[in-house]
């Protein structure tokens, strides 16, 4: 009796754990899983690196392939982190393939700007 | 982000952790409940409610706030089973409101309770009088306990000096046509045996049974599947329809 209390006890532990885990681990799930095909940070990074040196032909594959990782992380997150979050993201998104488009490079350091600031508050 | 899939997931979490937390804070009915108990239910309901389909905020919050709810309410449900003069403050003490046929106004305007709500509480007991009442308490939950003067109290066999043979909880021997076999060894006896009393009235098979329980007189009540009750059945239907 006392055993199966145990168990019990342990698996109730165990479902609170994992409950805790989809719902703070968003620091976790956001790094990286397969290389650089999901690491948002560092296409963010390459992005910004190509629009403040304005290399738009270097600049609109940059902002796909932020885009391609943005794709894999977001569903990876989206149990541990505000809507406001995922959706100021994908409006920023969407305003610097825009601003990339029209080589705007003030535009598009502000909307990396606010994309690096919430990717920061996705914690 | 798919809304509908967050909702679920974010559903279930609740659901599930509000189901643990409520076994943790044990087996008190609806009905014992005081009203800080009442309140801090309500409290928890709507954190999980919040939990499950605010998503303009991180479930964690929801979540932790819900535990702390839990926690504290389970604080004070230790505090209260283990130092009574705490008890007494938390849940509030049981205040005699009618003694010796007399209602006790002052009580009653103390714990801010009508004359009408207290004559409503006893028409429920079917008490249509305070004069017929000896004491009546109201709990700290708030329900009314009655007794009624000693006159109005039905006899007992007590009253009358009869004599009354042992009557205990009576053991379930068949439900939904299983044998339970543990309750059959309690009380000593086997499968055979239970299938020869089957036999002794018409019963070839448990699984005929819907339920068999014995009684500590060794008498065995059977209730067959078969619902016919023959010429005596009733319908208390008075129009022909759906139901």
């Amino acid at each position: 009796m006392s055993r199966t209390r145990a168990v019990l006890g342990a698996l109730i532990v165990l479902v609170l754990a994992f409950f805790l885990f989809v719902m703070a681990g968003a620091s976790w799930l956001k790094r990286p899983w397969h290389g650089r095909s999901d690491d948002v940070s560092w296409a963010m990074n390459e992005a910004w690196r190509a629009i403040q040196q304005e290399k738009w032909s270097d600049a609109g594959p940059s902002v796909r392939s932020l885009q391609a990782a943005w794709r894999q992380v977001s569903p990876r997150i989206q149990f541990s982190v505000e809507i406001d979050d995922l959706m100021t993201f994908d409006e920023s998104l969407e305003r610097l393939k825009a601003a990339v488009a029209a080589k705007d490079k003030a535009s598009g350091l502000v909307e990396l700007a606010t994309m690096k600031s919430r990717w920061r508050a996705m914690d | 982000m798919s809304e509908p899939l967050v909702v679920v997931v974010r559903g279930l979490i609740a659901f599930v952790t509000l189901f643990l937390y409520a076994r943790l804070l044990g087996k008190r009915q609806i009905s014992q409940l005081s009203t800080f108990d009442y309140v801090v239910g309500i409290s928890i309901g709507s954190l999980a409610a919040t939990l499950t389909v605010d998503l303009s905020s991180r479930a964690l919050p929801h979540w932790i706030g819900l535990t702390l709810w839990v926690g504290l309410a389970y604080v004070l449900q230790v505090i209260t089973v283990r130092w009574q003069h705490l008890a007494k403050f938390i849940n509030g003490e049981p205040t005699i409101v009618i003694q010796n046929g007399k209602i006790l106004g002052r009580n009653l305007k103390r714990i801010h309770y009508s004359v009408s709500e207290l004559l409503e509480q006893l028409r429920q007991k079917n008490i249509f009088s305070p004069a017929d009442v000896e004491f009546a308490i109201l709990e700290s939950g708030g329900q009314l306990s009655v007794l009624p003067r000693s006159q109005l109290q039905p006899v007992t066999p007590q009253d009358l000096q009869m004599s009354t043979p042992y009557k205990g909880l009576p053991t379930e021997l068949i439900v939904d046509g299983v044998v339970l076999d543990r309750n059959l060894q309690s009380v000593h006896l086997d499968r055979d045996w239970l299938k020869s009393q089957l036999a002794a009235q018409g019963i070839q098979s448990p699984r005929q049974v819907l339920y068999a329980a014995l009684d500590t007189q060794g008498k065995l009540y059977v209730d067959r599947r078969d619902d016919s009750l023959g010429p005596q059945a009733q319908d208390v239907s008075d129009y022909p329809g759906p139901g």
